[in-house]
């Protein structure tokens, strides 16, 4: 008897195991692939505009991008006085709930983000469903007319500027930060976020999206950009250069040799002089020869090296056009100088944090970069010495 | 007594010491940065320092109170009222402590369970740890056999796939603000040594080889020492201090932040695993103690039947806490009220035990 209760018990518990207590179908779901979020009309209010999946235009069989002319995303916007409530606003007009789960970018229009982006972070870090892998940008137009783009090339426009994000890295004119990323710099105190710059272009007659640049950002506020050549120098600095290529004048008539970024080691180095800190950024790269304009012979020591003096010249440059604007202009510390004079100097670094943006507007920087040229490609030149 | 029939070989007694460790691993690194901040590990390990000469102490009460359990010898040492009162004390904290691990856990899985009310959590917790204890600590600690590896692989394949989001530099500098803030955290700390330390006082007599209690002990909390330092060194790795401090699940961000070669992600199915094998020997730990306790104290042939009136008791109380902040303040309250004066305790019988023997001699 005893056996048998058990049995109909185990039996019993088999129904359960079909669905769980807050099962939601997949027809109920109205999945998020992008975020946009902008002031709204009215003052205080939030607008947020949605990309949303259509998961039947997915299937292998589906004509999207074949010529069907029908999008895969259906975008949308509702306003609200917080992000939480502008999302509930859209079930007023979509009779599903967003989800946040495949939520793949978070892009922030100029002038939301100028006002700050302490309260949308709060929601996604807050929120149970969303990705802490979401890209954060921010748009120098609105982020709607981003999210809203028809001019991207795929079947998840998303994807396809995700994909855009990590293809950036062989130029390495774009910081990618994420949403985990982002708060880290946020919530130190001397410390501020930058997101990766997105903009409008043209293709074939539609909005498209592009990205080269950087958002810099003090607090949680947005306080100017930087372009590509100041966003490398930024990169040098954290460390985060992926690739990219280097373009030298040979001579004085203009023609010009290309280097590829193979790879690069940057290492923050405070050092205390006479009671002031003082910053040195080592760089270690190395490069190889992309192409060659001039008759140089790149079997020669000498040449190979005069080309490592320039490109270490170039690394510089580029440094300092980031630092003249980060460091001297907006006076913001994006590039972790705090945290590696916290780390190296704790002691001093009391004294220095009481006025530590003072302390870092007037901070010297020093460049030390090393430069090595280990690969010229299969030919030395294409015009060899008679 | 019933205990007799049941015995663990040294390898399963590692086992349980070990799980009792680390079996509030989630809530490790924001207890560590507490009072710590980046130092909390520093803490731990003087914590466990500390603990092994408490865990000696009670060994050595095992060996002098032969096959009796902490319960037991207690009205020995002061006497029948105030041994039996320490003793309800002893199984008074353990079935709040219960509730409140039980009630941690529940809310552990808030992020994928959000609608489901915690208490359904809480009472099938409950009621799968009542099953197993009513097959006995032997069957336990064969669960326990499958669990603890399993959980110590995806711990590891956890920290491997981290790796590249990982920044060790957020451990430094190191005692910036000297020794101080690190031993006023060791109090905190010493809740997982203690907590295995106490436990280990109820399952003592099963050791099929009493002289091998020392050894069992030290390498259970050494092993435990070791995955709650990679745990710390983890999260403050990942979140750094500041986050860490308002993060209120961050083991679980951590496996839902995984992404491997830019393709596999959601690994929240695998910090479930973790979840459930944690859950089972954490609940375990606390509900063994209470019903051993209360069959010895009671004076029963048999500890089985008072499981699920206990487990019912300890459901009731893992619903009184309104929110997982709630809970987590009670815990620590706990820590600084119970646990930490129930390790005092062990110190002073054990110098009246060895004041008796100098005495007898």
């Amino acid at each position: 008897m005893k056996k048998k209760v058990i049995l109909l018990f185990v039996l019993l518990l088999c129904f359960g195991t079909a669905g769980c207590w807050n099962s939601v179908e997949l027809d109920k779901r109205a999945f998020v692939t992008a975020v946009g979020i902008d002031k709204g009309e009215k003052e205080d209010e939030i607008k947020l505009t949605v990309q949303i999946l259509k998961p039947r235009t997915l299937g292998p069989l589906s004509e999207v991008g074949g010529g069907s002319g029908e999008s895969s995303v259906w975008v949308h916007s509702a306003t609200g006085k917080t992000v939480f409530d502008a999302a509930r606003n859209f079930t007023n007009e979509v009779s599903r709930k967003l989800n946040w789960e495949q939520n793949r970018i978070i892009v922030f229009g100029q002038d939301f983000a100028k006002e700050g982006v302490n309260q949308v972070l709060d929601f996604f870090l807050r929120d149970h469903e969303s990705r802490k892998r979401a890209w954060i940008m921010v748009s120098n137009t609105t982020a709607s007319e981003i999210v809203g783009a028809q001019g991207i090339l795929g079947k998840i426009p998303a994807d396809v500027i995700g994909d855009l994000m990590l293809a950036t890295r062989s130029t390495s004119t774009v910081p990618a930060i994420d949403v985990h990323q982002f708060s880290l710099h946020l919530i130190d105190e001397y410390e501020a976020p930058y997101a990766s710059r997105i903009h409008i272009t043209e293709k074939e007659g539609k909005p498209g999206a592009a990205m080269e640049g950087t958002a810099v950002f003090k607090e949680d506020k947005f306080i100017g950009w930087l372009d590509g050549t100041e966003t490398r120098g930024l990169l040098w600095i954290i460390d985060e250069i992926s690739s990219g290529v280097i373009v030298l004048e040979t001579d004085e008539a203009g023609r010009q040799v290309s280097f590829e970024i193979i790879s690069s080691d940057t290492e923050l180095k405070p050092a205390v002089v006479e009671g002031q800190p003082v910053m040195n950024i080592a760089i270690d790269a190395i490069c190889s020869v992309g192409d060659a304009e001039g008759d140089d012979d790149f079997s020669e020591y000498e040449i190979l090296h005069q080309y490592e003096l320039k490109i270490q010249k170039s690394i510089e440059d580029e440094i300092r056009a980031c630092l003249a604007l980060v460091q001297d202009e907006y006076g913001t510390d994006i590039l972790g100088f705090s945290k590696a004079i916290h780390r190296k100097f704790p002691q001093q670094w009391k004294e220095y944090q009481e006025n530590w943006e003072e302390v870092y507007r007037n901070l010297p920087v020093e460049v030390d970069a090393e430069v090595v040229v280990n690969y010229t490609g299969y030919i030395s030149t294409l015009k060899p010495k008679e | 007594m019933f205990q007799k029939e049941e015995k663990i070989s040294a390898y399963q007694a590692v086992l349980l010491a070990l799980s009792g460790g680390t079996g509030l691993f989630i809530a490790a690194a924001q207890y560590s940065v507490v009072y710590a901040g980046r130092d909390g590990w520093l803490s731990l390990i003087l914590a466990f320092m500390i603990s092994v000469f408490l865990l000696l102490m009670l060994v050595d009460l095992h060996d002098y109170f032969k096959d009796k359990t902490i319960i037991e010898y207690l009205p020995l040492l002061y006497g029948q009222f105030w041994g039996s009162l320490i003793s309800f004390v002893y199984i008074l904290f353990y079935i709040v402590v219960g509730a409140v691990v039980v009630r941690g856990t529940a809310e552990q899985l808030r992020p994928i369970f959000m609608e489901t009310p915690h208490g359904v959590i809480c009472f099938i917790t409950i009621l799968s740890t009542a099953v197993t204890l009513k097959l006995g600590i032997e069957v336990f600690v064969r669960v326990l056999e499958y669990i603890v590896p399993t959980s110590l692989i995806l711990l590891i394949l956890c920290f491997i796939f981290l790796l590249p989001d990982l920044d060790l530099l957020n451990l430094t500098p190191v005692l910036e603000n000297g020794i101080g803030p690190v031993l006023r955290n060791v109090p905190l700390m010493l809740t997982f040594p203690v907590h295995s330390i106490l436990f280990m006082a109820t399952w003592l007599p099963c050791l099929d080889q009493p002289k091998q209690g020392r050894r069992v002990g030290i390498y259970g909390l050494g092993v435990a020492c070791l995955i709650l330092l990679l745990i710390i060194v983890m999260v403050i790795s990942y979140a750094g201090v500041n986050l860490t401090k308002v993060l209120l699940y961050p083991v679980y961000q951590m496996f839902q932040y995984i992404v491997v070669v830019q393709y596999l992600v959601g690994f929240e199915g695998v910090f479930l695993l973790l979840w459930a094998g944690a859950a089972y020997y954490l609940i375990s730990n606390t509900a063994y103690p209470v019903v051993i306790g209360c069959a010895k104290l009671l004076r029963l042939k048999d500890y089985k039947p008072i499981i699920f009136p206990l487990g019912m008791i300890v459901f009731a109380v893992s619903l009184l806490p309104l929110t997982p902040f709630e809970n987590r303040s009670l815990n620590i309250d706990l820590i600084y009220l119970a646990q930490l004066p129930l390790a005092l305790l062990i110190i002073i019988s054990w110098i009246i035990m060895r004041l008796r023997k100098s005495f007898k001699r």
